[in-house]
């Protein structure tokens, strides 16, 4: 056994295990604005930040910051912060694909910790260069950045069509899919019946002060 | 959406407990699972292992798991909306007040 959280014999639930391979093969992959190695370096950084890892990244300071920022205490999060991002010469765009990336390393090393098993290997980087996909529509609403229509937490990232994408599988694999999220009688059949995993769901939320 | 899914349901449920743990949620292994939850997402490593196997004696392994999975889903979840300054519905403010949350100023 490695590290605290470990189990001799981890928790599986290949549902899960397949949502999470798909997605680490997208975050080593190249992006709209970054490359695959970069945005694993996001990763890399973001486990370090938390305390997960003890290896750092090398990652510009400005990057770096809004790298630990968003993974360690993401409700200290301000628009002054894309202001910044902004002032470094940075596209706003940008700065959404680099929270798409922390915020799936964290989803998936937050459920690593919870079934007690080790963190995912990163995967290798896959070669080539960023490619923007934005969808045009997006622009300002009720949020920092630009979103297609109001910003909610399953449009947030939607300015950015293969970010959003990226989240999805986990979203299912974890929790629900969104056409039932509220749908309140809806039972799906999981291990923990829906109230119980909505008291999960509220209390994470309560903890990281987040209001969603 | 505890409150909606415990109703449909004609689940007592007592939702301030979700900000005051010393309250019972009153669901079935609710303590269990939000001791659970704070281990993980708190990242304290001393209380996770005790925690995790208190709910895995009183739920089963499949609710360790399912409970960490949701858990995790909202630790992205979480971070998505804070990082880019979703705006909280004002429809949400009420039920604030009724757990003791105030929504701060950037978020209204």
């Amino acid at each position: 056994m490695q590290n605290a959280w470990e189990l001799p014999t981890p928790l599986v639930d290949p549902v899960a295990d397949e949502a999470i391979q798909g997605v680490l093969r997208t975050v080593g992959s190249p992006g709209s604005f970054f490359t695959a190695a970069e945005r694993l370096e996001f990763a890399k950084h973001a486990r370090f930040a938390r305390g997960l890892t003890e290896t750092p990244s090398s990652l510009p300071p400005v990057v770096a910051s809004a790298v630990a920022r968003i993974a360690v205490e993401a409700m200290t999060s301000r628009s002054e912060h894309v202001a910044a991002w902004e002032q470094d010469g940075r596209d706003v765009l940008a700065y959404i694909e680099l929270v798409a990336v922390v915020s799936v390393i964290c989803s998936i090393d937050s459920y690593r910790v919870g079934v007690g098993a080790p963190l995912d290997v990163l995967p290798d980087p896959m070669p080539g260069d960023p490619v923007p996909v934005i969808d045009d529509r997006a622009k300002k609403a009720n949020s920092w950045v630009p979103t297609v229509g109001v910003a909610l937490a399953p449009t947030a990232l939607s300015a950015l069509p293969n970010e959003s994408a990226m989240k999805k599988p986990l979203g299912i694999a974890f929790y629900l899919d969104d056409k039932v999220v509220h749908q309140y009688d809806v039972e799906p059949g999981r291990e923990l019946s829906r109230p119980q995993m909505e008291l999960v769901a509220s209390r994470t939320s309560w903890l990281n002060e987040c209001f969603f | 959406m505890l409150r909606e899914s415990a109703n449909a349901q004609n689940q007592p449920v007592d939702i301030v407990a979700v900000t005051k743990p010393t309250l019972d949620p009153l669901l079935p292994n609710g303590r269990e699972i939000i001791a659970f939850v704070d281990a993980i997402a708190l990242t304290d490593f001393d209380e996770l292992p005790e925690a995790r196997q208190d709910l895995m004696d009183t739920a089963g392994p499949g609710a360790v798991l399912r409970a960490a999975a949701v858990c995790a889903g909202f630790e992205g979840t979480n971070r998505v909306v804070d990082a880019v300054g979703v705006t909280v519905n004002k429809r949400y403010y009420d039920i604030g007040d009724e757990l003791g949350v105030t929504v701060p100023d950037h978020l209204r």
